[in-house]
């Protein structure tokens, strides 16, 4: 058993004289009077592709210049060099030096996107700069400016929390990470792995070569994303939203739920943070009432207004309260109710009508009859099980859950049953009053009813290419399925067939000649100001292969904004698609 | 009379502990580490003196015992949270239970082999024991501790051969992670097959053991490049990163850099006490405790990391003899599983820091910062002392 302590002690020792005696002088000479500087080489960021292979966001290299906090000598000549050429503040040089405390020997960027001249004054006076170096860092291009900005995302400097909470994955100070989209849904796919080279360095900053027998780490690209976006969509779409200050636009395949094309406006333009954003601009970008850096689609909660008379409509059918062909008590434009007066959107009332008719018309006196006979407990139930009141898992968080009142909610919220009555079933059920949905989930409310009562997890991701590896596709995936039967789909869909195409209807701006669009209008009440409008369609309706979502904030009613989604849905139907066959 | 004490045994294992309160000091002159390895000597020569006179027979009964407050211990600091979950505070005073509990697995073993010491070569007893030791494995690997796991393996395979279990058998055992290890290319996993068919025709192995020896080995050589092959790149990656962390080029690989820089700047003789510049400079964020063998190559060069080796191979070499004359089977798995937790941190720990060994983590012991190491490893030395004490006199 010696034996094999003293040849285990054997290696030990070989080792030893290895490096004390046969390479003692290199190490001595690597000790005494040279430094080994470890300098990043950057995993070149995943590209941002559209479903059709075409280029949403790239890179391209640039200097950036970078201190090397222990080599570095904060002498006050230095710096006002430093500053004079690069017009950096002598703080942010105070702050690179103390930054991340994380390693004193890792270099730390103080000014990015350097122009090749600032490099090469530097180059030439690299020995008056101690612990300066500059490095090639690849920066993203944008090649749609502000087209899709909240679906794409930005990239910044990892921020202090960030780095706490991703230290244990291999984040460093300096690290770009994604703020917001699938730049940071996906970074950890997009960022790839940085390498390193370890060289050996004079005091006096003069680099001899890369350390011996410690070869550096190459660094391994990131991987590709590709979008469910498409280019083309995106673009018309963003063409069609000009004419909205503040609003969402949602195209989505109904058929598994990928987004298509998505804007949310104000948008603002991605290229804004390649550069260093001045204050005046930060300001903007974070301005408390328009907030462009808000994504409305998927964290703007609004009133869902009348596309939640599907909600009672289904519950209804399901319930045998009614079929399409039951007729009520006929509006008369207001109706008294416990104490007060509900009013019907038409002041003139619509008569005696079916529920076909009501969901064609959206007369709100027909769903007040149909809510009270379902009840408030069945109409929460439903509510929550059609995707609402949480989020609906679309793979760019942060996301809003929307708010769905129950019967414990008004207990809590008026002290106890008595406090209040069921007033309040007559608001909600026509989705105004407390319920609120945030625009991706009544997308995937009407898409479920395109498609047949799916519910399918929404995404704008559909692949991950890494660079020499086999691609790793997104999956589609099933949440959950509709609480309604064939029956109510299918009167909802008739309702919404006859809300486009027949004369009465609210949607008709919505009508092309040669395809039956089936869509549903929504006004929600503003109390800050004009109502919100909402239109949300799909086509063709017998086998629906776009549904297309519309709000617009403050744009009043919904009706009068049918003819965008309607533009885009010809677009689709007769540009779009047949080039993409 | 004459064998009450080993004083060389004794003498080596203080001289290794001075060593490393000199080299603590000479790292962080400034800070009081070096008096707090004072300290834990003190109290670790206090626990050297309580295991030379407990009677090994409350050892042999409490071993269960041990075993089951060690897994208690280790699930309690796995639950307990944070990013490295390796340490546990009774208020002031904190500890690793992970050194403690790489004896209690020495004594575990050493009860569990002693019982059964007739049916050594029943293959229940040796799952068993595998069983008996893949339970604090998992659990530290799960901290994650990667080199404690290895040395509850050490523990093992040391034990079970002192138990007397024949070298060819306690190779068949390993031969599977042989074949994990050599699978890495198609040709070393060719000749290692070949050679574990030729060990295993030559020494005419029943065709019971045969059989499911070669059939593991053929399908761990075939399906771990496959695996391997199938997975994704990032997955190779963490997994790569986790068994050698000095693939990390910030970290881990940094520190290997300079510690070799360290010891190979310290040529033949040294630079001298106090004298090292890798060291005085901070470029060794651990150079007190795992990275401690830089600083003795760095200010005591060849010479001074060659004495140090010889003192450890005097130390297994006693250890070894130790084991020999012990009364019975008990004692000498005891010994030899003392010896085991040694010898593979001194291994792996010196390995780690001149690059041939992965970054594990593993305290040199007897010399590296640390108070539950240094109490531990005089602990393991006071325990040798007793089984020396109590060794049958000659033949």
């Amino acid at each position: 058993m010696f034996v094999v302590v003293c040849a285990v002690f054997l290696l030990l020792f070989g080792n030893l004289f290895k490096l004390q005696i046969v390479k003692g002088e290199y190490y001595y000479r690597l000790s005494e009077n040279n430094r080994i500087r470890i300098v990043p080489l950057r995993a070149p960021r995943g590209r941002i592709l559209d479903r059709q292979g075409r280029i949403l966001v790239d890179n391209r290299p640039t200097y950036t210049i970078s201190l090397i906090p222990f080599e570095f000598r904060p002498t006050p000549e230095i710096i006002s060099r430093l500053h004079k050429l690069l017009n950096v503040e002598k703080e942010n040089i105070d702050r690179a030096l103390t930054k991340g405390g994380i390693t004193r020997y890792s270099p730390v960027p103080i000014k990015r996107q350097v122009d090749f001249e600032t490099v090469s004054y530097l180059q030439e006076h690299l020995l008056d700069f101690p612990g300066v170096i500059y490095q090639v860092d690849p920066v993203r291009i944008y090649p749609l400016k502000s087209h899709a900005a909240h679906t794409i995302g930005y990239i910044g400097e990892i921020s202090i929390p960030e780095l706490r909470a991703l230290y244990q994955k291999g984040y460093k100070a300096g690290d770009l990470v994604g703020k917001l989209g699938i730049e940071k849904a996906y970074d950890w796919f997009l960022r790839g792995k940085d390498g390193a080279e370890y060289l050996e360095v004079r005091v006096t900053g003069e680099v001899i070569g890369p350390v011996e027998d410690r070869p550096g780490i190459q660094a391994v690209s990131g991987a590709d994303i590709v979008s469910t976006i498409d280019l083309n969509l995106q673009s018309y779409a963003e063409t069609l939203m000009t004419a909205v200050d503040a609003g969402v636009f949602i195209a989505m395949d109904p058929r598994n739920c990928e987004i298509l094309a998505m804007v949310s406006r104000p948008g603002f333009n991605l290229e804004l943070f390649t550069r260093t954003i001045t204050d005046s601009i930060w300001q903007l970008l974070s301005d408390p009432v328009m907030h462009p850096l808000l994504n409305r689609a998927t964290q703007g909660t609004y009133p869902p207004a009348s596309g939640f008379k599907m909600i009672t409509a289904m519950g209804a059918v399901d319930e045998g309260i009614a079929n399409a062909n039951t007729c009520l008590e006929p509006c008369r434009g207001t109706v008294w109710y416990g104490d007060r007066w509900f009013k019907c959107w038409n002041r003139r009332g619509h008569g005696e009508i079916d529920l076909v008719q009501a969901i064609a018309q959206s007369c709100d006196i027909y769903f007040y009859q149909l809510a009270l006979y379902l009840g408030l407990d069945k109409w929460s139930k439903l509510a929550l099980k059609s995707g609402f009141g949480k989020p609906t898992g679309i793979d760019i968080p942060p996301e809003a859950s929307g708010f769905i009142p129950t019967r414990d909610y008004y207990n809590k919220r008026y002290g106890g049953r008595s406090g209040w009555g069921n007033g309040v079933l007559l608001n909600v059920c026509i989705g105004q009053g407390e319920v609120l949905v945030t625009p991706i989930q009544l997308a995937l409310y009407f898409s479920a009813i395109a498609n047949g009562g799916t519910i399918y997890r929404p995404r704008v991701v559909s692949e991950i290419r890494p660079p020499m590896d086999r691609p790793l596709i997104v999956e589609e995936e099933i949440v959950g399925r509709l609480p309604a039967s064939g029956e109510a789909l299918k009167i909802s869909v008739e309702g919404m067939i006859e809300a486009v195409n027949s004369p009465l209807g609210t949607g008709v701006w919505a009508q092309l000649p040669d395809v039956v669009i089936a869509g549903k209008t929504g006004t929600a009440q503003n109390p800050h100001g004009e109502d919100h409008a909402w239109f949300t369609c799909f086509a063709p309706a017998e086998d629906p292969r776009i549904m297309v979502l519309l709000l617009v904030e403050q744009g009043g009613s919904g009706g009068a904004w049918a003819h965008l989604p309607r533009d885009f849905i010809w677009y689709f139907l007769n540009i779009y698609e047949p080039r993409a066959l | 009379m004459s064998r009450k004490i080993d004083w060389t045994l004794l003498i080596v294992a203080l001289a290794l502990a001075s060593i490393g309160i000199l080299l603590i000091y000479s790292a962080l002159p400034t800070g009081k580490a070096w008096s707090r390895q004072l300290i834990y000597l003190f109290v670790g020569v206090v626990f050297m003196f309580v295991m030379w006179k407990i009677p090994l027979r409350i050892h042999y009964s409490l071993g269960w015992i041990y075993y089951a407050l060690t897994l208690i211990i280790l699930i309690f600091v796995l639950l307990q949270g944070g990013d490295v979950k390796r340490w546990i505070s009774i208020g002031p005073i904190g500890f690793q239970p992970s050194e403690f509990a790489k004896l209690a697995m020495v004594f575990t073993m050493g009860r569990y082999l002693y019982d059964r010491k007739k049916e050594i070569a029943n293959p229940k007893i040796v799952i068993g024991a595998i069983v008996l030791t893949a339970v604090p494995f998992a659990i530290v690997m799960g901290q994650p501790d990667l080199g404690t796991a290895m040395v509850f393996t050490a523990i093992l395979v040391a034990s079970l051969y002192t138990a007397g279990m024949p070298e060819l058998t306690l190779f068949l055992l390993a031969s599977p992670f042989l074949s994990l290890v050599s699978a890495v290319h198609w040709i070393p996993w060719a000749i290692y097959f070949i050679l574990l068919l030729a060990i295993l025709y030559y020494s005419k192995a029943r065709l019971i053991v045969f059989a499911p020896v070669a059939i593991a080995n053929l399908l761990i050589g075939i399906f771990t490049p496959a695996i391997w092959g199938s997975i994704r790149e990032y997955q190779k990656e963490r997994i790569l990163v986790f068994l050698d962390p000095g693939r990390d080029p910030f970290g881990a690989g940094y520190q290997i850099i300079q510690s070799k820089i360290a010891i190979g700047s310290g040529c033949f003789w040294g630079k001298g006490f106090l004298e090292g510049t890798q060291v005085n400079l901070a470029f060794l964020p651990a150079r007190h405790t795992d990275f401690i063998f830089a600083v003795l190559g760095e200010q005591f060069g060849f010479v001074g990391c060659s004495i140090v080796l010889i003192l450890y191979l005097i130390l297994f070499y006693r250890i070894i003899r130790i084991a020999d004359d012990a009364r019975n089977l008990y004692a000498r798995i005891l010994a030899i599983g003392c010896g085991a937790v040694l010898f593979f941190g001194a291994f792996v720990n010196i390995g780690m820091v001149t690059g041939i060994m992965p970054v594990t983590g593993l305290p040199l012991p007897f010399i590296s910062l640390g108070g539950t190491s240094l109490i531990t490893s005089l602990a393991i030395i006071g325990l040798l002392q007793n089984i020396h004490s109590r060794a049958v006199e000659g033949p």
